[in-house]
């Protein structure tokens, strides 16, 4: 008796050895990790929040005056971040479902049997490997009002062409386009990847059960798909949350505001303006609307695989 | 984790390091521009000049973009890890004062004495000297002489009043293809010469203690109603604010007059048509005539380990500084090289500099108010009026908001 508890206990200890080495490892695996999460990403998100809640000094941060809410009701109160959101908002409502949209229609295109599905493949994913100057200053150059190949063209058609990127009506549809045309490849790529892994022989049994494309579609690709699709639309919909570079190159913000994004506004508060701790309050709050359409977008299409 | 990474914007302050300067150590010093084109080849001649001359001191000049400069001057300066030399336009000294060394103890003995007086006065912030003064580059009224020939107009003549610029302009609208008049080329600095054509009225931009807008009443709005008449009533040009749109149509010969600056001497000399510069008082209503003016100085961060042979690097910048004026086309601000025989007898001095240099002893200089931060006044004016000038903003309900918008943006 006494030998078979000692036995059992040995068993459980060795057990709980092999277990805690399995989390040793891991522990291990994941610290470099967990090192630069801690130093890149942590941290300046603790001080962010620390210093949203000063009036911060940047020449001397000892300095700072502690003002708790106060910047957070200033963003309230404040036409011109309200603004920001707006023409947030229009570029997100103006790339997202498009990109998503495009991207998808590209990836099911492309998997078809055509000729020259690999060039195009090629084609799709080119723009994105361009860096934002690169493109923003191509389509500013395509969109000048009197040297630009676009009007150039236009001109034909219409006797005094916009003047695209100064125009409160095109400037944003404007950079959309340019975005559209950059980062779609993206998209593109991991939706076809998604697609290509759809087995081929469901689609042979909606055929036999005499299934129409758009049967199959609705409900053979898009359900075997979703955990791409909604991958891609999160991804999409962080990036036009914070698109700064386009707009920043393409129109400064202009025509009077109307593509100042809130990224670009709090690029200007901080580093301009030098009110830190109020361009850490606007970046709190666009934290908040990205956790927040990252949470409903994953309980609408995302969820189990199953 | 997506998420984090976007969080991490609201950390950007947090991670304010940056900058390449380390402050030198020993004879080097860093020297940050922002000087491209014309300018950044006669920088780079005026610091390669001195470090062939000085064996104990050599100057590492680093050229940042000039859209960025400042937020990355701002940044290094906040990280602690500044250049130990840089420049900075005058207007723009009131948001680094607390991270510039007062230079007092470290001139040598009658350095203060070796530049033009207005133009080092405004390097003096309650009191302390924080920057020497390399130059002052005001505006400039330029003309393409070839197309006032081909309107008929006497290219000897350019307009000197608004009068004569709706002559001459409403002439070359008539009588040729090409655009007669664009008041800022770069569609972009509408506000320096705004600043100065008000005070030119008479009027003031900002209050007395600089915390309210005073441009929102009948000579703002004349001056507003002057811009949208440009484009949208005489037709002088189009109706347009893309950037560097004007800048483009001079350059290729499209466009008969428009204001810039002395740097605009550099330019053009690439170009091959004739052209001329006069005084720019051609705005309506100008009973004093004034013409916007920055100047470009020398300042030495706090942090910088190597003040000594910075100052000393800066002294001798700034007082040696010829080609800065024959080849960059800049009114040097030291009185010797201003009033020495190599300037004055150089191609610029007949094109440009003895007009620019003449506005500066008429003290027909307006400079910019220094504010805590001049972004403050700077954007709403420019978006007003580049929205008045493209004909998509009412002239005086533009120049009102953009008051107010200021006059909240100063009170903070």
């Amino acid at each position: 008796m006494a030998s078979e508890n000692t036995e059992s206990v040995l068993q459980r200890l060795t057990q709980l050895g092999s277990v805690d080495s399995e989390a040793r490892d891991g522990i291990l695996f994941a610290l470099p990790y967990l090192l630069v999460f801690s130093v890149f990403l942590l941290y300046p998100l603790l001080k962010g929040f620390y210093m949203s809640l000063f009036d911060w000094n940047a020449f001397n941060p000892s300095q700072s005056e502690f003002i708790l809410f106060e910047n957070y009701v200033r963003m309230v109160q404040d036409p011109a971040f309200f603004k920001a959101v707006r023409a947030t908002v229009v570029f997100v409502v103006l790339t997202v479902p498009t990109l998503v949209g495009l991207g998808l229609a590209l990836a099911l295109g492309v998997n078809q049997d055509i000729k020259g599905k690999r060039f195009l493949r090629t084609v799709f994913f080119s723009p994105y490997v361009l860096t934002v100057s690169v493109v923003s200053l191509i389509w500013a150059g395509l969109y000048a009002p009197e040297y630009g190949p676009l009007n150039y063209y236009v001109g034909f058609l219409m006797s005094n062409p916009p003047s695209w990127l100064n125009s409160f009506t095109f400037a944003m549809p404007a950079v959309a386009l340019a975005t559209i045309w950059w980062t779609v490849g993206f998209n593109f790529v991991i939706l076809l990847a998604a697609r290509q892994g759809v087995p081929e022989r469901l689609y042979e049994a909606a055929r036999i059960d005499g299934a129409s494309t758009w049967h199959a579609f609705k409900d053979i690709t898009l359900p075997q798909m979703r955990s791409a699709i909604m991958f891609v639309t999160t991804v999409q919909l962080i990036a036009s949350f914070q698109v700064f570079g386009q707009v920043f190159i393409m129109t400064n913000g202009g025509p009077g505001d109307s593509t100042q994004t809130l990224v670009m506004y709090l690029y200007r508060m901080a580093f301009r303006q030098q009110e830190f701790g109020y361009a850490a309050a606007i970046g709190y709050f666009l934290f908040f609307v990205l956790v927040s359409v990252s949470v409903i977008n994953y309980k609408f299409i995302g969820g189990s695989d199953e | 984790m997506k998420v984090a990474g976007a969080a991490g914007l609201t950390g950007l302050a947090g991670c304010s390091g940056g900058g390449s300067g380390d402050g030198g150590s020993g004879g080097t010093v860093t020297f940050w521009t922002l000087f491209s084109g014309g300018d950044g080849e006669a920088m780079k001649a005026l610091v390669d000049e001195f470090n062939e001359e000085h064996d104990d001191i050599q100057i590492e000049r680093e050229r940042q973009p000039f859209d960025q400069y400042y937020d990355k001057l701002f940044t290094s300066m906040t990280g602690g890890d500044a250049p130990d030399l840089a420049v900075f336009h005058t207007t723009e000294i009131q948001r680094f004062t607390d991270a510039l060394t007062p230079l007092g103890g470290m001139l040598s003995d009658g350095s203060a004495d070796a530049y033009v007086d207005s133009i080092l006065q405004e390097t003096e912030f309650g009191g302390d000297r924080l920057a020497l003064p390399l130059d002052t580059h005001p505006n400039g009224l330029y003309y393409n002489k070839d197309i006032f020939r081909d309107a008929g107009l006497d290219p000897e003549s350019p307009p000197t009043t608004f009068d004569e610029l709706k002559t001459a302009a409403d002439t070359i609208t008539a009588e040729t293809d090409k655009q007669a008049f664009n008041p800022d080329p770069y569609n972009r600095f509408f506000v320096r010469q705004f600043i100065a054509w008000q005070n030119g009225r008479g009027g003031n931009f900002l209050n007395d203690d600089n915390t309210e807008a005073a441009f929102g009443g009948s000579d703002g709005v004349a001056l507003a109603e002057f811009y949208h008449n440009i484009t949208n009533e005489w037709n002088w040009d189009q109706a347009d604010s893309t950037d560097d749109r004007g800048t483009k149509a001079f350059r290729s010969g499209d466009l008969a007059m428009t204001i810039n600056g002395t740097w605009f001497f550099g330019v053009l000399q690439e170009q091959d048509y004739d052209w001329g510069m006069t005084k720019p008082f051609v705005a309506p209503g100008q009973s004093q005539e004034m013409t916007w003016a920055n100047s470009h100085t020398l300042g030495v961060p706090n942090s910088s380990s190597n003040q000594e042979a910075a100052v000393e690097a800066a002294e001798w910048l700034t007082q040696n500084s010829t080609i800065w004026g024959t080849d960059a086309g800049h009114l040097p601000a030291a009185q010797g090289i201003l009033e020495g025989d190599e300037l004055q007898s150089a191609t610029v001095w007949d094109k440009t500099l003895s007009t620019f240099s003449e506005m500066a002893q008429d003290g027909q200089l307006a400079y910019m108010p220094s504010t805590e931060n001049n972004e403050a006044y700077k954007r709403p004016v420019n978006q007003a009026i580049s929205q008045i000038y493209s004909g998509q903003l009412d002239p005086e309900e533009g120049i009102k908001q953009a008051a107010a918008d200021v006059t909240k943006n100063l009170q903070g």
